[in-house]
């Protein structure tokens, strides 16, 4: 290669690109969350753990619709089932096998998908499987509301947060600082295993699904096992972050299967970004930031939250996260035409 | 050696037959084309082929397997390929992701997945494959590209790149240059008949790989340049079958295409 096109090669190249900013800003927000405990207070801290978790849940949500093209609307009876093994494990005294719990909620979490998805899946897609879950995730609500030894409409409560007992180390989860922690740790190591699932063949797999169906087909790809482990993981997902709330909140109930928690993911992933990895949580915690901000607004809350979210939504198509990429492209762009 | 057979198929829409008993037999290594006027059931006779319609009479058989009821995915693992009239590709990747994810998918139904279990790049010889298919279809300068932001040529072409990476050994073209201009459809032309050479003359098969090429096309251009049989359908019934030169002269095929002067003079081009 001449020198000069070596030379106007490095020119072209930005200084800053967007990967790099963003893995930045992804390193500093890992950060500030491990600080949490050293700059809240106790309240704050609790909100900031429940969005984590919320968030995890959020992403798993948007593997299935963003990834696959199917949209649950019942992803909170899956929450529900994890939240409830969880409590009522922890209530029978396994409280030191919690990581097994974990994964017992994330089992259960998946098989009940399974089941949900081998029935539904070859025949439903689009708005019948939305309001087939939609009416799954109700049935389950009504049945822990009258089923007695899960505690009718009142729930589990009393949840302790246990002490992790690893062979010869014993971890005390008890406290709140510890626990966030835990929740820390946890949701890395989760959103580590949902990137690395949506970023290689896999994920490439179901994008060429979501995007055309009968074409994925047309090259040799099982469309339906495809979709039916997209729903698999998404539902283990689904049933670890319930799972690991139910200590953190210290009570579960039968609202947790409600509409609210099945449409959170939902809202976060429009305002945060439509196929985009770290949409959800991205609009798990802006959401959690308008809500915060907006708790004295007694009565009126809830319009001016929706008011924002309709703002933004409208305004920016692609959630915050494909605005924010779309906004550093031009930026680094510019720079490299300079 | 017949690669497919069709024996006897009927479809019917509700009350309505469109395919009244067709018979046929595609000859491996061939060019075979289905023409006819809108509405003969050239469309549904190829998606019979290729399952997304199933017959309600009669057989399908690939490779002497009787496929009648078999579903796409499996027919396209047995060996066929599809490209669409207009170019089915994934509007979510990149052209070479398009090309990585069909290759993947038939290492991994062969049994044959070479990626690490952890790995999420594409092994070596798949993105060496793939590079390789795009270069063949003049794309490789836009591997890098989002899909979605090609044209509808290049899209046609990312198309075929991506059914051959499946290597079949029946490819299934549904009117490969519809709504193309001159040049590019003489382009195409051009390309199927690369598909059709061996790679070490120049081709894009692969080598061993004898492909068949079934295809409908409105451009009588484009079929005499490249078909070895013809096949007429009218009506969903087939009103002849055979070598180019009879269909030209077949006083039956003259009179189905009569009244349209210009496919009349299409024909005598």
């Amino acid at each position: 290669m001449s020198s000069s096109l070596a030379e106007r090669d490095s020119r072209r190249k930005p200084a800053l690109t967007r990967p790099g900013i963003n893995n930045t800003l992804i390193a500093l927000a890992t950060l500030t969350l491990l600080a949490m405990p050293f700059l809240t207070n106790s309240g704050l801290l609790y909100l900031v753990g429940t969005t984590l978790v919320l968030g995890v849940y959020s992403v798993g949500w948007n593997l299935l619709f963003s990834w696959a093209g199917l949209a649950s609307f019942g992803s909170g009876g899956l929450f529900a089932i994890g939240a409830y093994v969880s409590a009522a494990a922890i209530r029978a005294g396994y409280d030191q096998f919690f990581l097994l719990i974990v994964l017992a909620g994330a089992g259960a979490g998946a098989l009940v998908a399974m089941l949900v998805g081998l029935v539904a899946l070859r025949r439903t897609t689009g708005i019948f499987f939305a309001i087939l879950t939609l009416s799954l995730s109700e049935l389950l609500r009504h049945t822990l509301m009258h089923t007695r030894s899960l505690g009718s409409e009142d729930g589990l409560s009393n949840i302790t947060r246990p002490v992790l007992s690893l062979g010869v180390v014993e971890i005390d989860l008890t406290s709140g600082p510890t626990y966030y922690w835990f929740i820390c740790v946890s949701a890395a190591v989760i959103l580590g295993l949902c990137w690395w699932l949506t970023h290689g063949p896999f994920g490439r797999r179901l994008l060429a699904v979501r995007h055309d169906i009968e074409r994925a087909g047309f090259i040799g790809i099982d469309v339906h096992r495809s979709r039916l482990a997209a729903l698999v993981i998404s539902g283990a997902v689904a049933g670890c972050a319930g799972a690991i709330y139910a200590p953190w909140a210290q009570i579960v109930t039968p609202e947790l299967s409600g509409m609210v928690r099945s449409t959170q993911p939902i809202l976060f992933t429009l305002l945060g970004g439509l196929q985009s990895f770290w949409g959800p949580m991205i609009g798990a915690f802006v959401f959690m930031v308008i809500e915060y901000a907006t708790r004295t607004l007694v009565g009126i809350q809830e319009i001016i939250t929706g008011a924002i979210l309709l703002a933004v939504i409208l305004a920016f198509r692609a959630g915050i996260a494909g605005s924010w990429n779309a906004l550093i492209d031009r930026l680094t762009e510019r720079r490299a035409d300079k | 050696m017949s690669i497919i057979e069709l024996d006897r198929i009927t479809k019917s829409y509700g009350p309505i037959e469109v395919l009244h008993g067709i018979d046929a037999r595609v000859d491996e290594g061939e060019v075979f084309a289905i023409i006819g006027p809108n509405g003969a059931g050239k469309t549904t006779l190829f998606k019979v082929m290729t399952g997304e319609s199933l017959a309600n009479a009669g057989t399908v058989r690939f490779d002497g397997q009787d496929v009648t009821r078999m579903p796409p995915h499996l027919r396209i693992r047995a060996g066929m390929g599809r490209t669409f009239q207009v170019a089915r590709v994934f509007n979510p990747l990149t052209a070479l992701d398009n090309v990585v994810t069909a290759i993947e998918a038939r290492k991994r139904a062969q049994g044959r997945t070479d990626h690490a279990w952890w790995a999420i790049r594409p092994s070596a010889p798949t993105r060496d494959e793939a590079m390789g298919l795009l270069e063949g279809v003049t794309l490789a300068g836009k591997a890098k590209m989002q899909a979605a932001d090609l044209s509808h040529g290049d899209r046609k072409r990312l198309e075929l790149a991506v059914t051959l990476a499946g290597r079949p050994r029946v490819l299934m073209m549904d009117e490969p240059t519809a709504g193309m201009s001159p040049v590019d459809r003489e382009q195409v032309s051009h390309l199927i008949r690369r598909v059709m050479k061996p790679e070490t003359e120049g081709g894009l098969s692969a080598p061993g790989q004898k492909l068949t090429v079934i295809m409908t096309e409105h451009d009588m251009s484009v079929i005499f340049g490249l078909a070895s049989r013809i096949m007429v359908m009218n009506q969903g019934k087939r009103i002849a079958l055979g070598p180019v030169e009879d269909i030209r002269n077949d006083p039956h095929v003259r009179e189905v295409y009569l009244g349209k002067e210009d496919q009349h003079e299409e024909l005598d081009a």
